[in-house]
């Protein structure tokens, strides 16, 4: 910055370098410019919050309040989904009992439901302080896992609080899955997993998908903007394509579900673009 | 090789994903979205996937790629692939990923590859989602994708 203030002067000259005058019109041209350029809005998605301090496994499903009742009944039914299928147990894992035995985990999944709209936009209902670990062995007792199992003490391994894995104060609903022999290492085997759980949680989300915006303890709205004159990025995420736990389900029905999605096996493990409110409404289903 | 327990991303992840979150949230870029591709268990067929994905960026017209490859081994030949056609066409690549003891390929175009190892063991660990990104990676990611962008326009300009 360079200033002057001269009074009742005359005949004052300044003489300064080019490069100071040419530096102050460069910094003046930066100054005029708005620095922060017009955003355009695509979409818009509300992700509204229904905090859950207590699981009970009870004779039906239940939202009530803060606590969640989940059918007991469903592990016996969703026996049906798939022959594959031979057992399915559900339990609860508190926060701080932790240190429990565990089969290898082929999944950790939020419940979600979408109230309006597809995948991307409108508007979802989720569970906080809620996640679903699914876990299994096929009848042999050969852990479902894809390369290195994650069996045995929950609380060793499991790194918590990263982005994918439950936080401290999340409690976990299991969903143990025995397959049939041999077929953990197809893709039908760990895809009948799936689709277990998913029949689960589709009990919880016909729930949860109803409730009144009042209730949420928490209302995000994220939109999907694009910014002219900014550098265009591009985010790539290779997923595995190979078959078995290698694979994701795209674009399901519901949030994070399997109903209604597509493979990426199926699609040729060709690039598929996303926008980012789709991702962050659950159109990736990892079958790890 | 491919996928384990420690690099793998669960359904949870996609929900709250720091790599798609940040650059979202940063007024300085501009995402144009994410693309999700797939690693064929066939080489030919990683190789026709990868000239697919160096396509679309060029349609896009993208001035950056910031690419992640779950699981490590195989899935690096397709990461190798991805980055040397994305590189063929002077787009500005960062890659984020496992890449243990070293990977099993690596070409011209990889320099700008950031580790995602976080036991500092080189190896998988079976600890579930340990080794995956997380906002650290992310930082990192994006402030070399910055400096690679701009000296890639003073070059041109």
């Amino acid at each position: 910055m360079f200033k002057l203030a001269v009074s009742q002067a005359k005949g004052v000259v300044i003489e300064a370098p080019e490069k100071f005058l040419k530096a102050t019109q460069v910094r003046a041209i930066k100054q005029a410019a708005p620095s922060i350029t017009e955003e355009q809005e695509l979409r818009t998605l509300e992700i509204r919050e229904f905090c859950i301090n207590k699981i009970i496994l009870g004779e039906r499903t239940e939202i009530n309040g803060t606590t969640l009742t989940v059918d007991m009944a469903l592990a016996e039914k969703a026996l049906s989904v798939s022959p594959l299928v031979k057992k399915v147990a559900m339990d609860l894992i508190e926060p701080h009992q932790r240190n429990v035995p565990t089969h290898s985990m082929m999944d950790i999944l939020p419940v979600a439901a979408k109230v309006k709209g597809t995948l991307g936009e409108g508007i979802t209902n989720c569970l906080s302080g809620v996640v679903v670990v699914l876990t299994g062995t096929d009848e042999q007792g050969k852990q479902i896992s894809e390369f290195g199992s994650s069996h045995g003490i929950l609380a060793e391994k499991v790194k918590f609080g990263m982005p994918g894995t439950p936080g401290a104060r999340d409690i976990i609903l299991r969903i143990d899955v025995v397959l049939e022999a041999g077929t953990g290492m197809e893709r039908r085997g760990p895809l009948a997993a799936h689709q277990v759980c998913d029949f689960i949680l589709e009990d919880i989300r016909r729930l949860l998908s109803k409730l009144s915006a009042r209730q949420a303890a928490r209302v995000d709205t994220f939109r999907d903007v694009r910014r002219p004159g900014k550098p265009r990025i591009l985010i790539v995420k290779e997923v595995g394509g190979q078959g078995a736990m290698h694979e994701k389900l795209l674009l399901p029905a519901e949030p994070g579900g399997v109903r209604g999605a597509k493979s990426i096996i199926d699609l040729g493990n060709m690039p598929v673009v996303l926008s980012p409110n789709e991702v962050k409404d659950g159109a990736i289903h990892s079958m790890t | 090789m491919g996928v384990g327990p420690s690099t793998k991303e669960t359904t949870l992840h996609h929900f709250r994903d720091p790599l798609v979150e940040m650059i979202r949230d940063d007024p300085e870029f501009d995402l144009v979205g994410v693309a999700v591709v797939g690693s064929p268990q066939d080489n030919s067929q990683k190789f026709y996937v990868a000239g697919r994905l160096g396509m679309l960026a060029e349609a896009l017209g993208v001035d950056g790629v910031l690419i992640y490859a779950e699981g490590f081994g195989n899935q690096h030949i397709d990461f190798a692939a991805h980055m040397e056609e994305l590189g063929e066409r002077r787009i500005p690549a960062v890659g984020l990923t496992f890449t243990a003891n070293g990977m099993v390929l690596e070409n011209e175009y990889m320099k700008d590859v950031i580790d995602l190892d976080k036991s500092g063991q080189g190896m998988e660990t079976e600890i579930v989602e340990q080794n995956a990104v997380n906002a650290a990676d992310v930082i990192k990611a994006l402030k070399t994708l910055k400096k690679r962008i701009s000296l890639k326009r003073r070059g041109s300009s």
